[in-house]
């Protein structure tokens, strides 16, 4: 195991550990402070759409290989699947309904919005650049 | 839920979390099918269910470094594995369909196993006898 990972880039690994350390603890926070039902339900959408907005950002956008793992790691852990599966399987059923229903509907729209401002930005950079 | 915020619990979620995203990695290390990312997602959902049946029948039982290790091992972006460079609105568009119904099963096998992860240790529980 220890030579395997030797062979991964230990930059983007240590980047991708500390984004995935503060996610994590940002969730866990959020859980702690907000523990009702129908508000964890809300900051886990709100998490999960910035989460994939960030991701549809850094899916159009060139960015330096360790900031890009820092922001993968921490959004990844505070949108967790097997995260919000606990929250879903200890609420009541609606609120799981809600979870099964409106997180993937929440990453898509935000994946969706980070997609699109991505491809606009990068064609007013073009633009710019072109008309420069 | 059961949770409390003090220093001593995030400092646990923090190692545990870091724990979690090597095992992750090392699992990620090479290229892997998204039947092996989904097994992965439902393996680690399963052992959380396990954890908060735990959770709730033995209120003494460290948690945060537990939750805090298998939420870092299956985090959202397995459902979006392997993410290309977008350069197109086409391209979007093909990952938007791709990513949507990728999130869709992630989600509900993720919380299917979890179920089943509880189901499991209330089950054995009863068998044994634990109160």
């Amino acid at each position: 195991m220890l030579a395997s990972l030797q062979r991964l880039r230990f930059g983007k690994l240590g980047g991708t550990v500390a984004g995935t350390v503060l996610g994590t603890v940002v969730r866990y926070c959020a859980l702690a402070i907000w523990p009702e039902e129908v508000p964890n339900l809300a900051a886990t959408l709100v998490v999960a759409g910035i989460g994939c907005l960030v991701l549809g950002l850094l899916c159009t956008r060139e960015m330096r290989a360790d900031v890009s793992s820092v922001l993968v790691g921490a959004v990844g852990a505070a949108g967790s699947v097997s995260a919000l599966a606990l929250f879903a399987i200890t609420s009541s059923p609606l609120v799981c309904l809600g979870y099964v229903v409106a997180v993937p509907a929440a990453a898509v729209v935000g994946l969706c919005a980070g997609l699109a401002i991505g491809l606009r930005y990068g064609k007013v950079a073009k633009a710019v650049v072109a008309d420069s | 839920m059961w949770l409390t915020v003090d220093v001593a619990s995030l400092v646990q979620i923090a190692l545990a979390a870091s724990v979690g995203a090597v095992l992750t990695a090392y699992f990620l290390r090479g290229p892997r099918t998204r039947f092996a990312l989904l097994a992965l997602t439902g393996a680690v959902c399963a052992g959380l269910g396990v954890v908060a049946f735990i959770g709730m029948r033995f209120p003494d039982f460290p948690l945060p470094i537990l939750i805090g290790a298998l939420s870092a091992a299956a985090p959202i972006t397995l459902a979006l594995a392997p993410v290309p460079v977008i350069k197109t609105a086409a391209d979007a568009l093909d990952v938007l369909r791709r990513t949507a119904a990728s999130l869709t099963l992630h989600v509900i096998y993720g919380i299917a196993f979890a179920a089943l992860g509880f189901a499991c240790a209330l089950g054995a529980a009863l068998a044994l006898g634990i109160p």
